[in-house]
């Protein structure tokens, strides 16, 4: 199993893609994870995915460049965990409360990829 | 003011594990806590260590408490104090200075700012490591390793006036496209970049660069201290237009890069290159800074295949683990086809080292070189010729390869491709200390002998792998240059020539260069790439000047008339001066225990009062005060 860092918090300037806003995954490691005492709400909700491990869940960190311009990447894609989505379980949505809520990798990235975040540029 | 330090650390305690001095781990809750090893030990069977004591027993192992463990990665650090720290640091309400404490584990995740803060000259960003890595790549402290393929950057800062230090970054990556990302890449101003380590062990000099200031960063920057090791195509890329620029590069040390310093674009500010050291880089400091770019630069530099010249030093330095020889280097066998793919007579053997020589057609095409093995290959850059129709020559190499029957392949965008496949016994299988590089082309109308530029080889032991084209019909008919053995030389019947040849050295090899020779045909569209790879040496990891080099380490004492160590921005001088490169030495842990001998007993009062004399016998190595 997976667990996944995400940010609960919103960020001061949401609409920049590179701002660390609200849902955006923040890192991945394997269950049982000994998480800092900060780790945790209000800041941060873990997610753990019962049906991957912390390596095919690292895609969820992957962000999107446009690298035409090499020196002036332009991120314009990236993951977003949408917890209020009501693609969302139950069991999710309730977990905002919680430090640690369980889910499948289906209801999981049920709810990345309806917020994912498109290309801003 | 309400400064806030947010400690990182990610490793929690292990029962009956044998721990050593200054190893941390975290333990207890509510909340959870780092902890220090202040007495190595083996652990106890359960437990571990709580509370704030400063001496807590577990097990053989004593522990010093921390502080709080907040966050188990620096990218969860920065995600979770992303706030306007002028006014709401830690979300608070009050303006404070934002430290991220990297205490001492291996971080895996990417890290980046973001663009969440607000942040101005007093209230900024400071990355740190918490203890020092001592100025050698050091795996009981903070690193940042990672198998990028999937960001931009391992680090990736896009807040102004953001302060590193201290901090070990490793690009583990075995890719060379540019779009797997930069070390750091930081797009903003006001950087100070101090006491890092930036390590790429994989050679090849593709598109990862290492430290780079983005098109939009606006200086000032500093950057001091920081030691650049391995494959980077620009160890420290400069592509902003700056209209102040104000970048300071002082100190650093630069080891087996491309291009030690580059700069893409030009910069109207100031940008100072001082007291730098680059070994076997291609090139040290390269671009088009053209306005206040103090190059009278008080660099020194030392195994460049190109440049080296005008305002560099030529001193002479030595580094605390140049490799040493290790001989043995043997050819152990090989093959050359015109075709795409070509295999070798006989099976491979584990732990050896392919090394292939690729001419080709067309107009600058991209070509990779992979095998029936799964061997991972690296390239060398593609020499061209002056004609692009008559296509160039290319070297790809793969370490540590696999044993069995193994067929070469070549793919790319070129045409008439000709291989010539080696392989050889006795190189280093570890990077970044496996080679350095020459090539040159004809020019229109000029020589007709293939000629590389100049280099030298730093060990004694040591092969020099030459490869040839000229695709041109009929083409020229080449030989083995003097002291070269020509493996492979091979007249296609289209009349193109696809040649290679080597030199094993035993001695070290200084300001060569390597040809080819030719008899008929004579033209002017040749390519000529050259590769020095090292024989299996000692690990090389301390590019600090050793306590052996009597050259460049104290220099501005020794040449304090000249003017050209004016200052050292570090402010952290040794023995009344500074050296040359990264000079950030680990303090009295390294230096050998000294033990002694009272030859005769007294007491204090018979030194004072008495008139005698102490004597004490000291053994072990020379203890130098850094």
């Amino acid at each position: 199993m997976a667990e996944i860092l995400i940010k609960l918090e919103p960020a001061d300037n949401p609409s920049d893609l590179l701002a660390w806003g609200r849902c955006l995954p923040v890192a991945v490691f394997e269950d049982g994870h000994p998480w800092g005492s900060l780790e945790r709400p209000p800041k941060f909700l873990v997610v753990r995915i019962t049906d991957q491990t912390a390596a095919q869940a690292q895609q969820y960190l992957k962000v999107e460049y446009d690298t035409s311009d090499p020196p002036n990447p332009i991120a314009i894609r990236k993951w977003k965990f949408d917890i209020d989505d009501d693609t969302m379980s139950n069991p999710m949505k309730k977990a905002v409360g919680d430090a640690i809520a369980d889910g499948t990798i289906l209801e999981v990235t049920t709810g990345m990829i309806n917020a994912y975040i498109k290309r801003t540029t | 003011m309400a400064d806030f330090t947010a400690n990182v650390h990610g490793v929690a305690w292990a029962a009956s594990t044998a721990y050593a001095l200054n190893d941390n781990v975290g333990n207890d809750t509510s909340p959870i806590k780092i902890y220090k090893c202040i007495t190595a030990g083996t652990s106890a069977g359960s437990g571990g260590p709580t509370g704030t004591g400063s001496d807590i027993t577990d097990g053989g192992a004593h522990w010093a408490y921390q502080g709080e463990r907040h966050y188990t990665s620096l990218n969860a650090a920065l995600a979770g104090e992303s706030y306007n720290l002028t006014t709401n640091i830690h979300n608070t309400g009050q303006a404070g200075i934002l430290t991220i404490d990297c205490y001492n584990f291996k971080d895996t995740t990417p890290a980046g700012t973001g663009t969440g803060y607000t942040v101005d000259s007093g209230h900024y960003i400071n990355i740190k490591a918490h203890d020092s890595h001592g100025g050698t790549w050091n795996e009981s402290r903070y690193r940042l390793v990672c198998n990028l393929g999937y960001t931009y950057g391992i680090i990736n800062v896009n807040t102004q006036y953001t302060r590193i230090t201290g901090i070990q970054s490793y690009l583990v990556s075995t890719s060379n496209s540019s779009s797997t990302g930069d070390l750091l890449f930081n797009n903003w101003s006001y950087a100070i970049i101090s006491k890092c380590i930036f390590r790429r062990d994989v050679d090849g000099f593709g598109g990862v660069e290492g430290l780079v200031f983005g098109t939009y960063f606006m200086g000032p920057a500093k950057i001091f201290n920081n030691i650049f090791i391995g494959g980077f195509s620009q160890a420290i890329r400069l592509t902003g237009a700056a209209a102040d620029a104000g970048i300071e590069i002082y100190n650093n040390t630069f080891v087996r890069a491309y291009i030690g310093i580059a700069a893409s674009v030009t910069y109207t500010g100031t940008i100072s290159v001082k007291n730098n050291l680059f070994y076997n880089c291609v090139s040290d400091v390269t671009g088009t800074i053209t306005d206040s770019y103090n190059a009278t630069t008080n660099n020194n530099s030392k195994g460049l295949s190109s440049g080296g010249t005008g305002n560099r030093f030529s001193q002479t330095f030595t580094f605390a683990d140049d490799p040493g020889s290790a001989g043995s280097i043997t050819h152990v066998q090989s093959k050359a086809n015109y075709s795409t793919s070509c295999s070798f007579d006989s099976n491979n053997t584990a732990g050896n080292t392919i090394i292939v020589g690729v001419g080709f057609s067309s107009s600058f095409p991209a070509q990779e070189v992979s095998d029936s093995k799964g061997n991972i290959y690296y390239k060398l850059p593609a020499q061209f010729c002056w004609n692009p129709a008559y296509g160039g020559a290319q070297i790809f190499f793969a370490k540590n390869i696999a044993a069995g029957p193994n067929t070469v392949t070549v793919s790319g965008t070129g045409t008439d491709y000709g291989i010539n496949i080696h392989e050889y016994s006795g190189l280093s299988t570890v990077g970044p200390y496996s080679f350095i590089y020459a090539n040159a082309a004809g020019t229109n109308g000029g020589s007709t002998t293939p000629l590389t530029g100049q280099f030298s080889t730093v060990v004694a032991d040591s092969l020099i792998f030459v490869c040839g084209a000229d695709e041109s019909s009929p083409g020229p008919i080449y030989s083995a240059g003097t002291g070269y053995l020509g493996y492979t030389l091979r007249s296609s019947s289209a009349g193109h020539y696809d040649a290679s040849e080597d030199y094993i050295a035993t001695s070290i090899q200084s300001n060569v260069r390597a040809n080819f020779t030719n008899t008929s045909n004579l033209k002017d569209y040749w390519s000529i790439v050259a590769g020095v790879f090292q024989a299996i040496g000692t690990p090389f990891f301390n590019f600090h000047l050793g306590n052996s080099d009597t050259g460049a380490k104290g220099y501005g004492v020794s040449d304090p008339g000249s003017g050209l160590f004016s200052d050292d921005i570090d402010g952290e001088t040794r023995s009344g001066s500074w050296d040359i490169g990264a000079d950030d030495y680990q303090s009295g842990a390294a230096a050998a225990a000294i033990t002694g001998t009272i030859i005769n007993s007294i007491t204090e009062a018979d030194i004072v009062t008495g008139g005698k004399t102490l004597i004490i016998t000291l053994t072990g190595d020379t203890w130098i005060a850094n």
